[in-house]
C-alpha cells in the first residue's frame, strides 16, 4: 500500500479537456435556455506522490473539477484517466475498484459524517463496500483511528460527539480507510479554526508521506498553498490559467490574475503599505460564452485581442527542476514584473526553514527508493 | 506531531470531557420526560392502548347482546354510561370500539407509511422524470379532500372495517411521500451523501443507511399526527355506514345511531364523542411534544 505509487513515473491522473456545463432554466419547450460553464476545457496532470493545489475564486469550478476527476458528477465532454485506465465512461459498478482508490476530504466537518452513524461505522462502510471480512474490518478501523490520532473507544461515539477538527480527522480516516493513492481535498481546512488548522495540515503531511499519497488540494489560502503544494494550478471562471511550481508561482507569476491573487494577500506587518493595484471590473456572468480572455474584462494590460482571442494554456519558460510555466495569456511577458510585493517581503519563518529542510530529505530518500527498484 | 520523527500513530487529541455527553436516544427521552403536553398525550395515548387491548376483560357486559328490557336507560350503578336503543351496555362497547379506532388508525397508517414513503424516496433522490411522475400523481390525491377520497375508496372496497382501514392508508399515503420527497431532497445534497458515493456505496445502500434514517424523525411526528386524522376518517366512514359493521361496536357507528336519539338519549353520542375527543387530542399533542423532543436543534 505504501511504495506503489513510487513505482511508476507516468502521472496518476490525466484530465484532457474535460468540461461541465449546467442548464440553466428552461423555456416553453424545456430546453435549456442557457448554460452555466462550471469547468470548461481544462487539461491537468496529477503525477504520483505531488501534492497539486487548485487556487482561485469562489465559483471558479476549482470543486466541479475536483468531483469531476474523482467522477462524483459527470462531466458534460473531455476525458479522466486514472492510472491508464479511462474511468470517465464506467458503469457505477466497474467504477467501484476505483473509488477505493481516490477518495475525497470534505470542506465541512459538520456536513460531511451521517449523523445517525458511529464513527466506527462510518469507517466501517467503505471497507464493507469493497468487501473486508468483518474481522480485518474492526483492526483496520482500529487502526485508522490511531493514524489520525484518535483513540479507538472513539468509534463507539456519535460525530455530534465531537469537535470540528477531531470530525476532520475522521473524515480523513473515512478517505484513507481502503488504502487510497489520490486524495482530494476540497478546502479541507478552510471551516477550522487556525490552530486547528495547523494540525490538520500537519497531519496531512504527515500521512501524505507515510502512505506515499498523491494529494490534489483545492484551498483558499495563499499561505497554506505555499506550505503544503508541490504544484499550484490557478483558475479563473472554469478555466486554469496559470500552472506551475509553487516557488516559481509565488515569485515570478506570468498570468495577471495570479498576479492579482497573490498581492492580494494581506501582510502581517504594520508597517508595510504595499500598493495594491486592486481588481476594478466585474468579472463576465460565468453563463456567457463570448470568445477571448475571460479575465479581460477586469485585467490591467487587457487589449482587444484579449476580447476576441481566447488564449491557450502555453509553456512560457521554466521553474524550479525545469518545470515547466504554463500560463493562458497573450500578454504573459507584460504581467511578469518580478515578485509581488507580498511575496518578497514575506519572511521565511524558522519552522518553515526547518520543514522545507525535512521535506527535501524526504525527496531525497524517496528518489534513493526509486533508483534502487526497477521501474514497472 | 513532532517534526523530526515520523509516527505512525498520531497521540490522541485531547478530547473535550465526553462522558457528560449525552446519547440521543437519552437527549430525546429526557426532553420528552420535560415536555407537559407531550407526557400528557403519552399518558392518554398509552391509557387508550391499554383499553382497546384490554377491552375483553374490562367491559362489563356483552357488547353486542341487547336487552330489551333495558331500553335506552341513562347511566347508572348498573350501566355506567348507560344502554343504546336495543339495550346494549354503552360503556362496552365504547371499550370495544377502542378496539375498532386503534386498528384503523395505527393500521391504516402502516399502510400509507409502506405505499408512501418508498414512492417519496425514489421521487426524492431520483428526481427527474421518476419524481415529476410521482408527483403529478401525489398532486392529483392530495387535490381531493382527504375525507372524500378515503370514502371513495371506501365505498369502492365495499363496506367493512378492514377495507375501510385500506381506504384511509390509500388517501393518506400522499401526504407520506410529499413529505418524505422534501425531506429526501433536503437530505440528499448534504456531504456525507456524497460521502458514501465518493467510497462506491449503491443506490440502494446509501437510501436505506444514509436517507431514510436521516427523514424518519419528520415521518415519525407526521405518523403520529396522522393516526389522529385516521382514528376521525374511521369514524367518519363506519357513521356513513361504510365501517365498521353491525353489530360489531365502532365509535362512528354509535354516534350514528345515537344521532336518532339525541334529544331522548343524549348519553349515547355523548361518550363515543368524548372518547374520539380524547384519543384524537391524545394523538395530537403526543405528536407536538415528538417534534420538540426529537428536533436536534434545540437542547
Amino acid at each position: 500500500m505504501t511504495d506503489r505509487t513510487t513505482l511508476k513515473t507516468d502521472p496518476l491522473v490525466r484530465i484532457r479537456g474535460i468540461s461541465k456545463h449546467y442548464p440553466v432554466g428552461r423555456d416553453a419547450f424545456g430546453r435549456p435556455s442557457a448554460m452555466l460553464r462550471a469547468v470548461n476545457d481544462v487539461s491537468l496532470d496529477v503525477r504520483r506522490g505531488e501534492t497539486l493545489a487548485l487556487v482561485g475564486e469562489s465559483g471558479c469550478g476549482k470543486s466541479t473539477l475536483a468531483r469531476l476527476m474523482l467522477r462524483l458528477i459527470e462531466p458534460t465532454a473531455g476525458r479522466i484517466v486514472f492510472d491508464d485506465d479511462d474511468i470517465s465512461k464506467l458503469s457505477p459498478r466497474k467504477l467501484r475498484p476505483y473509488r477505493a482508490r481516490m477518495q475525497l476530504i470534505f470542506q465541512d466537518p459538520f456536513a460531511s459524517l451521517n449523523p445517525r452513524m458511529t464513527v466506527g461505522d462510518v469507517l466501517d462502510e467503505p471497507l464493507r463496500i469493497n468487501g473486508w471480512p468483518r474481522e480485518k474490518r474492526r483492526e483496520r478501523v482500529a487502526q485508522l483511528l490511531a493514524m489520525v490520532g484518535l483513540r479507538s473507544a472513539h468509534a463507539e461515539r456519535y460525530p455530534h460527539e465531537f469537535s470540528g477538527g477531531q470530525r476532520q480527522r475522521i473524515g480523513i480516516a473515512r478517505a484513507l480507510a481502503c488504502g487510497p493513492e489520490l486524495v482530494v481535498g476540497d478546502e479541507p481546512v478552510s471551516a477550522l479554526d487556525v490552530s486547528v488548522q495547523a494540525q490538520i495540515i500537519n497531519l496531512l503531511g504527515d500521512l501524505k508521506a507515510q502512505l506515499g499519497l498523491t494529494l490534489v488540494m483545492i484551498a483558499h489560502d495563499l499561505a497554506v498553498v505555499r506550505h503544503m503544494a508541490d504544484r499550484v494550478g490557478v483558475m479563473y471562471l472554469g478555466e486554469l490559467v496559470e500552472l506551475a511550481d509553487t516557488r516559481t508561482l509565488f515569485s515570478r507569476p506570468r498570468h495577471p490574475y495570479t498576479r492579482a491573487l497573490i498581492e492580494a494577500v494581506p501582510l502581517p506587518d504594520p508597517h508595510v503599505r504595499p500598493e495594491r493595484r486592486l481588481l476594478e471590473g466585474d468579472a463576465p456572468s460565468p453563463l456567457s460564452a463570448a470568445p477571448g480572455c475571460k479575465f479581460a474584462t477586469r485585467c490591467p494590460l487587457a487589449r482587444e485581442r484579449c476580447h476576441s482571442d481566447t488564449p491557450a494554456l502555453l509553456e512560457t519558460g521554466e521553474g524550479v527542476n525545469g518545470e515547466p510555466q504554463r500560463v493562458a495569456c497573450h500578454y504573459w511577458k507584460e504581467a511578469d514584473m518580478g515578485a509581488p510585493m507580498t511575496t518578497a517581503v514575506a519572511q521565511e519563518s524558522e519552522r518553515y526553514r526547518l520543514r522545507a529542510k525535512l521535506f527535501q530529505a524526504r525527496l531525497q530518500a524517496l528518489e534513493e527508493k526509486t533508483a534502487t527498484q526497477p521501474v514497472a | 506531531m513532532s517534526a523530526t520523527t515520523q509516527p505512525m500513530v498520531q497521540p490522541p487529541v485531547a478530547a473535550p470531557a465526553m462522558a457528560a455527553i449525552e446519547r440521543p436516544g437519552a437527549r430525546v427521552w429526557r426532553r420528552f420526560r420535560h415536555h407537559p403536553s407531550a407526557l400528557l398525550g403519552g399518558t392518554l395515548v398509552l391509557a387508550f392502548v391499554i383499553v382497546a387491548l384490554g377491552s375483553p376483560w374490562l367491559a362489563p357486559f356483552d357488547p353486542a347482546a341487547n336487552d330489551w328490557m333495558a331500553i335506552r336507560q341513562a347511566p347508572s350503578a348498573a350501566h355506567w354510561l348507560g344502554t343504546d336503543d336495543v339495550g346494549r351496555d354503552v360503556l362496552s362497547r365504547l371499550l370495544y370500539g377502542a378496539r375498532a379506532s386503534l386498528y384503523a388508525g395505527v393500521l391504516s397508517v402502516v399502510i400509507a407509511f409502506i405505499i408512501g414513503v418508498p414512492f417519496g424516496l425514489l421521487a426524492g433522490y431520483y428526481g427527474g422524470l421518476v419524481d415529476a411522475t410521482i408527483s403529478r400523481v401525489i398532486e392529483a390525491l392530495l387535490a381531493c379532500p382527504f375525507l372524500i377520497l378515503a370514502i371513495a375508496f371506501s365505498a369502492f372496497l365495499g363496506p367493512s372495517l378492514t377495507n375501510a382501514m385500506i381506504a384511509i392508508g390509500i388517501a393518506a399515503s400522499p401526504m407520506f411521500a410529499r413529505l418524505t420527497r422534501g425531506q429526501v431532497m433536503a437530505v440528499k445534497t448534504e456531504d456525507y451523501i456524497e460521502g458514501a458515493r465518493a467510497v462506491g456505496a449503491s443506490d440502494l445502500r446509501i437510501i436505506s443507511r444514509y436517507i431514510l434514517p436521516n427523514v424518519f424523525t419528520p415521518l415519525l411526528v407526521q405518523a403520529t399526527l396522522t393516526i389522529a386524522t385516521a382514528i376521525i376518517a374511521e369514524a367518519s366512514l363506519s357513521f356513513l355506514g361504510l365501517g365498521q359493521q353491525p353489530p360489531a361496536p365502532s365509535w362512528g357507528s354509535m354516534l350514528d345511531t345515537a344521532k336518532n336519539f339525541i334529544t331522548q338519549a343524549p348519553w349515547m353520542a355523548v361518550s363515543p364523542g368524548v372518547a374520539i375527543f380524547i384519543v384524537v387530542f391524545g394523538f395530537n399533542i403526543l405528536g407536538d411534544g415528538l417534534r420538540d423532543a426529537l428536533d436536534p436543534r434545540e437542547t
